[in-house]
């Protein structure tokens, strides 16, 4: 065996080549430089024997064991080779475990912040609801009020029905309700919004307003006080002083009356009329009209925006002792004049109304109204400031009626001039213009 | 020899033989064998991973000639002293100054009062 073979035989062949070189060369090298070494003590051992197999145990003995130096030759050139092999491997392991770690905990914390945001919504939810409720409590009002007979602390009133209405303060759809006392006499309203309402009652005849603020939250309303009044039917006499202008245009005459209680007999509250009608036929006779309403609108074809009112005389009942309710004081509010344009109207119930009418006699709102003059739903047809200013003096100096309980009562009314001439006027001109448009139409 | 100043001292020794000039394996080992007279009493394989730990060190660069036909066409690897091999072979002969001096102040003292 060669020396060559014999250093090659302690060389297997690299699995890793070295760094930046190439193993077979490396391993070439290690077994030349190895060789030539064995061959010069060869030669120089040969020289000093003779004999080859001397020589070569000689050499052996001062070189070493070949394979073995080799060897290690071998493995030290790819020690750090392998060495930063190793490193670049457990490198890249510990940089992917790294990696694989960051992953997972990225994956957790996307998981964790993924139930962090629902258990978050979940609250904002919980919180918004629990916020629409304190909203609703905020934005919406209740109101409580109670009802008393007589005084503050009289007795309460049971199933007493009373109303609010009115508008939100961001003037939102007007609002009404309805309700009645329970058995300790007090009522609630709502939940509404809050706002400007009227708050209102009616009984007996007699009407109760007042206007109240709600605000959000629970309203605890200053109580109403009924009066204490004993509406005991009186007979009242009525005469009527028709002039003659009008009686021969078959007119009934109509009078309406705001209706409030005596003061003596109002406890406590802002009360209000009520309105009573009173009807007289052609004949002088009268009649009590209450809630029912005995006169209808109608438009007539050919006079165009000029309305009529129709009486429903089958349901008049004239008789010859009118009774109205005692203890309220009755205040004339307007008159009017009701005359058929034609006989064929007059058989139909069919009326031109020609009425003047005060505003706010009670004086509770616009205490400088005055008097309005309208012929059906449209102005006279002549100047009214005059007719308005002697017509408002006429009413303003009318006395009231006071119908007492137990004393009789009497009302005497002289239809005055000036309303008389008014209305005959407008009679004549209307029946002047149905006259033509007749004989124009060929009717 | 006690192995341990065995390793440091090869290699000073190495560094010493090519300071004269450039030589390969064989001539090395004979050099540095024949002048320390036996007393190593190394292997001359042994001098190898000597030789190439300088050469990994940066103080020795190798280089291959082709050697005489006459001894069998083979290439013969020298190895010759890099700049930084003989900044050390001046610190490591400073240092065995000390330390001979040293080693030689102790041994002569303690030869005095023994």
């Amino acid at each position: 065996m060669s020396w060559r073979e014999e250093i090659s035989a302690g060389l297997q062949p690299s699995p890793m080549p070295p760094e930046g070189g190439d193993a077979a060369q490396v391993r070439r090298d290690i077994i030349d430089e190895l060789t030539d070494h064995l061959e010069c003590a060869m030669r120089r051992e040969l020289r000093m024997t003779g004999d080859e197999k001397a020589a070569r145990r000689a050499v052996l003995k001062r070189f070493g064991d070949p394979k073995r130096i080799a060897c290690r030759l071998w493995f030290d050139a790819m020690k750090e080779s392998i060495m930063s092999q190793r490193i670049s491997l457990i490198t890249n392991i510990v940089l992917a475990v790294a990696c694989i770690t960051v992953c997972i905990v990225a994956l957790l914390a996307i998981q964790r912040n993924s139930q962090l945001t629902e258990a978050m919504l979940a609250k904002v939810e919980a919180m918004g609801a629990e916020g629409q409720t304190s909203a609703a409590s905020a934005i919406w009002a209740e109101a409580t009020v109670s009802v008393h007979k007589g005084a503050v602390d009289g007795e309460t009133i049971e199933g007493f029905e009373v109303g609010i209405s009115g508008h939100a303060f961001n003037a939102g759809e007007p609002k009404g309700l309805h309700e009645f006392t329970d058995a300790s006499g007090a009522v609630s309203f709502g939940p509404v919004r809050p706002g400007e309402y009227l708050l209102y009652s009616e009984s007996q005849g007699v009407r109760f307003r007042r206007t109240v603020l709600l605000y959000p939250g629970r309203n605890e309303l200053d109580p109403i006080v009924w009066p204490v009044i004993e509406a005991k039917p009186a007979p009242v006499s009525f005469e009527l002083a028709m002039p003659e202008n009008l009686r021969q245009d078959a007119a009934y005459i109509v009078c309406w009356f705001n209706r409030t209680p005596h003061k003596h007999d109002l406890a406590a509250g802002p009360w209000r009329w009520k309105t009573v009608k009173v009807i007289f036929a052609p004949d002088g006779r009268a009649m009590i009209v209450g809630d029912d309403d005995l006169l209808f609108t109608e438009q007539i074809e050919g006079l165009v925006g000029l309305l009529f009112q129709t009486l429903a005389e089958d349901k008049l009942r004239f008789v010859d002792e009118p009774v109205l309710d005692a203890s309220f004081t009755y205040r004339l509010k307007s008159i009017s004049m009701l005359a058929p344009l034609t006989p064929s109207d007059a058989e139909r119930g069919r009326y031109l109304e020609v009425r003047a009418a005060m505003h706010d006699r009670d004086g509770f709102t616009r205490p400088d109204a005055g008097l309005s003059i309208r012929v059906g739903e449209r102005s006279p047809s002549v100047g009214i400031s005059l007719f308005q200013r002697i017509g408002k003096a006429w009413f303003d100096s009318l006395p009231d009626l006071e119908v007492t309980h137990g004393s009789d009562s009497a009302w005497r009314l002289e239809i005055p001039d000036w309303f008389a001439d008014l209305a005959s006027h407008e009679v004549r001109k209307y029946k002047d213009d149905l006259q033509r448009y007749s004989e124009q139409s060929g009717t | 020899m006690d192995s341990r100043l065995l390793s440091g001292t090869v290699e000073m020794l190495i560094l010493e033989v090519l300071a004269r000039g450039d030589s390969y394996g064989y001539q090395i080992a004979q050099t540095v064998l024949g002048e320390s007279a036996g007393y190593f009493q190394l292997k001359e394989g042994s001098l190898y991973p000597a030789l190439h730990r300088l050469q990994r060190q940066k103080l020795l660069k190798a280089y291959w000639i082709e050697a005489d036909t006459s001894e069998g066409g083979r290439r013969r690897k020298y190895y010759k002293l890099t700049p930084k091999g003989k900044a050390a072979l001046k610190s490591k002969r400073e240092e065995w100054a000390r330390f001979a001096a040293g080693v030689s102040g102790v041994l002569g003292q303690g030869h005095v009062v023994a």
